[in-house]
């Protein structure tokens, strides 16, 4: 029967190599797999000691090896740095999020406002029969629609697939998070201006160019710009986004330690 | 890796080279490679016990090495062998590591003489 001996400190720390490997966040199967090997490490080195008693056998070849806590650090801190982007995670996931927002945004913006002008065309001409009711009801759609794609859909789609590289790439969360916090302040930071009118023979709707919200260096008004409804609206999604990935990525690690334990029970009901 | 447990910048890629050395003669498993660095070198290089397994996991999803689980002496083991891309990065990092060894010599040295003969052994 495979051992699970080395996979049990002693009674004192109770935990595992694999369970902290699961811990750091590293794919459970990748854990199974170096905390089985290192388990056929350990029975050799316990076997190459041949001169000592068994106890005394295991002591150095878990002296040899490591406290498990020891291990799975370094272990995860190497599978980290596989990575381009666990190697420099303060450039993936703190600043690049900005620029890549800011072009997103504009890209589709762009994409968008190309549409309006035929849009207009189409239904401008048709709305000129509708009431005044219903052509400012039809304007605020318009216009809700377009900011719900760039202001809030856009940035939670790039924080929900940040989160999920940050994950993969560090296995820490808190990359996760840092990256959708930048990329909602980025959100929030930008503002723009719509204009509608409702002259009799004339419907029309404006949406400016998004332009960044620079405040001048003063802790009161940059709070006040961010508590704006709008402002909380526009971090909601990133955040929303971020914490989805974390839910889901908490609900991993939990799977891949409960097997861990239905483990441990199979070999106690065996031995 | 270590020698006299420290572990200085110029060793940079040293592990690397010679895990696709060592493994480039005979196929090894972890424990086995770590005893055949250790041998090899004169103990003057040893891996931390643990350390070699996530260098070889690194290399082997770079398609560079392979592995499978296979009976060793009564229990089963993950034994590891070089692919032909890691044979490749293996020239490649050689002769890389001849170029600057030779070099450093001979600066070491001083002198054209020292690094002409160095070169052609």
């Amino acid at each position: 029967m495979r051992s699970l001996a080395f996979w049990r400190t002693d009674t004192n720390t109770p935990t595992t190599l694999y369970a902290e490997l699961v811990r750091r966040g590293l794919p459970a199967d990748y854990a199974r797999r170096t905390a089985d090997e290192l388990d056929d490490h350990r029975a050799d080195l316990i076997a190459d000691t041949r001169s000592v008693d068994a106890a005394e056998a295991q002591a150095i070849a878990d002296e040899r090896l490591g406290e498990p806590r020891q291990l799975a650090r370094k272990i995860a801190g190497d599978y980290r740095r596989r990575s381009w982007f666990g190697r420099w995670p303060v450039v993936s996931f703190v600043l690049a999020p900005v620029p890549l927002w800011i072009a997103a945004a504009a890209a589709i913006y762009a994409v968008l406002h190309g549409l309006t002008y035929p849009a207009h065309a189409v239904f401008g001409f048709a709305l000129e029969g509708w009431s005044p009711w219903n052509r400012l009801v039809g304007l605020v759609a318009c216009a809700v629609s377009l900011y719900a794609v760039v202001f809030a859909v856009v940035p939670s789609i790039l924080s929900y697939r940040i989160s999920k590289l940050a994950l993969q790439a560090t296995s820490q969360r808190s990359w996760a998070l840092v990256a959708s916090c930048v990329l909602a302040i980025t959100a929030a930071s930008l503002t723009y201006e719509m204009d509608c009118s409702l002259e009799p023979g004339e419907t029309s709707f404006v949406i400016s160019s998004p332009t960044v919200t620079i405040t001048r260096f003063d802790p009161w008004t940059t709070l006040s710009d961010y508590l704006r409804p709008i402002a909380l609206a526009q971090m909601a999604g990133p955040l929303l986004a971020c914490v989805l990935v974390l839910r889901s990525d908490s609900d991993r690690r939990r799977t891949a330690l409960d097997f861990d334990g239905q483990l441990d029970q199979a070999a106690s009901r065996a031995a | 890796m270590s020698t006299r447990r420290t572990n200085p910048d110029f060793l940079n890629g040293v592990p690397e080279l010679v895990v696709l050395e060592l493994l480039s003669r005979r196929a090894m498993y972890g424990y086995e490679l770590v005893q055949a660095i250790r041998e090899h070198s004169g103990g003057e290089l040893a891996f931390g016990e643990g350390a070699v397994y996530p260098l070889l996991h690194k290399l082997e999803e770079r398609g560079q090495l392979a592995s499978r689980r296979v009976p060793v002496g009564g229990r089963s083991r993950v034994v590891y062998r070089v692919t032909p891309p890691g044979k490749k990065r293996l020239a490649e990092t050689i002769a890389e590591w001849r170029r600057i060894a030779a070099s450093v010599q001979g600066i070491l040295q001083g002198g054209e003489h020292a690094l002409a003969r160095i070169l052609a052994d």
